[in-house]
């Protein structure tokens, strides 16, 4: 008696109809499988099983189910009966999970049970959290997606303040920056020749022209932080202005590339911490924010947390400008520090120098330009500028 | 001669020549609608390579073979081709998209991923 090739149901032949036993076995087999509904995967059998019990038989099989994984096992009033899945099958297991029979592996691959979108609102994502779809609410107008391996959901919406350096992309500068709005300007000019410059390499005062650096000239480099991965404390070149002392103010622009966010507090500032012949030193952040060096305390300085000094914490991104101006006697410290908190943790770190060494006439290093020596942390300076 | 009103399996009559065939048939409809796996729904006509057991849905307008089958599932049963017309509610797991569908008839019917 020959059998339907997915079921195995006793077909009929010419000469006469099944017995009533195979018509009975047939049915049984049907009735096992139309809307497969099982219990659960099972190795073995219940112990008292009910007639209907449906099972999806899995590895090690033992018992009456040995031989059998992958089947589904149905009981019915002649014991367990046993049916082959085929590619596409469909069942639900358990009270809500899913699964569809793939015959490739072979496995029951289970389909997401979210059957009901639970999304509600204008704007939601679905994301997956590693093992189901869920919702993530959408947020406020302008925030963008960031991925984010910390978050549940594996992405978060962010305010886009505070990504935008990664967006920097315009490579001009004006050349001869003299109102605050200029350079607030982006701009990712490197040095005059264009070339990007990091580290401690690099770093020649062919690249930014002439020296002494003339009066009222604009020496072009990017003072840019590209966050670090890992880091050590890292050394601080000064950079050097050549040439007699009166009074100089020193102008750089410094700018972030990167995870903006870890660029949190403190900044890159110059501090003096004995002598007062500082005249002007100023932060300032995109917002516009000002800081005056009579904001500054030492203890400011030193703590990851000054976000009262440094104003809204939450604006991370942008340029930094400092400048000072500096009479020449007698000799003060200058120390550049930073400090970076983050999701990487926070450091700081500073050099010092005598500003007379930092300033001093006849000291043309090779270093033009205020860069740390570090592989994963490097700071450019936009330009430099020396005002008589 | 009848056909069930669902799976449009033909009933035997008074009488019935054959019966093997038309119980057969049933048997074979019976097991591929027991867990529909539907190879392609983008189809309106045959595919050259359908085997026996398979299940197709007839995307319209049909043509060849499938004239006049617009939206029906299409069972190939030995060579021949049995025609159902599905109903809502209807799932099926639809092989090429590799996933579950719910039909939804209506004005424009289809099949709509869970």
């Amino acid at each position: 008696m020959s059998k339907t090739p997915n079921l195995e149901l006793n077909e009929f032949g010419s000469s006469g109809v099944p017995s009533g036993a195979d018509l009975t076995a047939s049915m049984r087999r049907l009735d096992a499988v139309v809307q497969l509904a099982a219990i659960s995967f099972a190795t073995e059998p219940p112990a008292t099983p009910i007639l209907g019990d449906r099972h999806i038989v899995e590895s090690p099989a033992t018992g009456l189910f040995a031989g059998h994984e992958l089947h589904v096992a149905a009981y019915s009033q002649h014991g367990w009966i046993f049916l082959i899945p085929h590619h596409g099958w469909q069942a639900v297991v358990g009270a809500d999970s899913f699964f569809v029979f793939n015959e490739q592996v072979p496995e029951w691959t289970a389909i997401d049970a979210d059957f009901y979108s639970p999304l509600t609102t204008k704007g939601d994502l679905l994301v997956h959290n590693g093992t189901s779809l869920q919702r993530l609410p959408v947020d406020a107008d302008g925030t963008i997606l960031q991925a984010d391996s910390a978050e549940a959901l594996g992405v978060k919406w962010v305010a886009a303040s505070s990504v935008g350096g990664g967006v920097i992309t315009a490579d001009s500068h004006p050349s001869t920056p003299t109102a605050m709005d200029d350079e607030f300007e982006f701009g990712s000019a490197i040095d005059t020749t264009g070339a990007r410059r990091s580290g401690a390499s690099g770093w020649t005062r062919t690249v930014y022209g002439t020296s002494p650096i003339p009066t009222d000239s604009v020496q072009q480099g990017s003072l840019r932080i590209l966050v670090p991965v890992s880091h050590t404390v890292p050394t601080v070149y000064r950079q050097p202005i050549p040439g007699s002392l009166s009074s100089y103010v020193i102008q750089a622009k410094i700018s972030q590339q990167g995870i903006i966010s870890n660029f949190k507090q403190g900044g890159i500032h110059l501090y003096h911490s004995a002598t007062t012949r500082w005249k002007t030193i100023q932060l300032i952040y995109t917002s516009g924010l000002k800081l005056e060096r009579s904001n500054w305390t030492a203890s400011t300085f030193g703590t990851a947390s000054s976000s009262d000094v440094f104003g809204d914490p939450s604006i991370y991104r942008g340029w930094i400008y400092f400048q000072a101006a500096y009479e020449s006697s007698p000799t003060p410290q200058v120390i550049f520090s930073y400090s970076l908190t983050g999701l990487l943790g926070s450091f700081t770190a500073f050099h010092t120098e005598n500003l007379s060494t930092f300033f001093g006439a006849g000291n043309v290093p090779d270093y033009a330009g205020i860069h740390v020596n570090d592989s994963s942390f490097n700071l450019y300076c936009d330009w430099f500028r020396r005002v008589a | 001669m009848s056909t069930t009103p669902l799976f449009s399996i033909t009933e035997w009559e008074q009488d019935q020549e054959q019966p093997h065939v038309t119980s057969n048939t049933a048997w074979r409809i019976l097991e591929i609608m027991a867990q529909l796996v539907i190879r392609d729904r983008d189809l309106n006509s045959p595919p050259s390579d359908a085997d026996d057991g398979d299940a197709y849905y007839v995307a319209s307008p049909g043509s060849g073979d499938w004239d006049n089958q617009d939206d029906k599932l299409a069972l190939m049963i030995g060579s021949d081709w049995h025609f159902i017309t599905p109903r809502s509610g209807w799932r099926a797991w639809i092989e090429d998209e590799a996933d579950l569908f719910v039909y939804q008839s209506g004005s424009s019917p289809d099949w709509v991923a869970l």
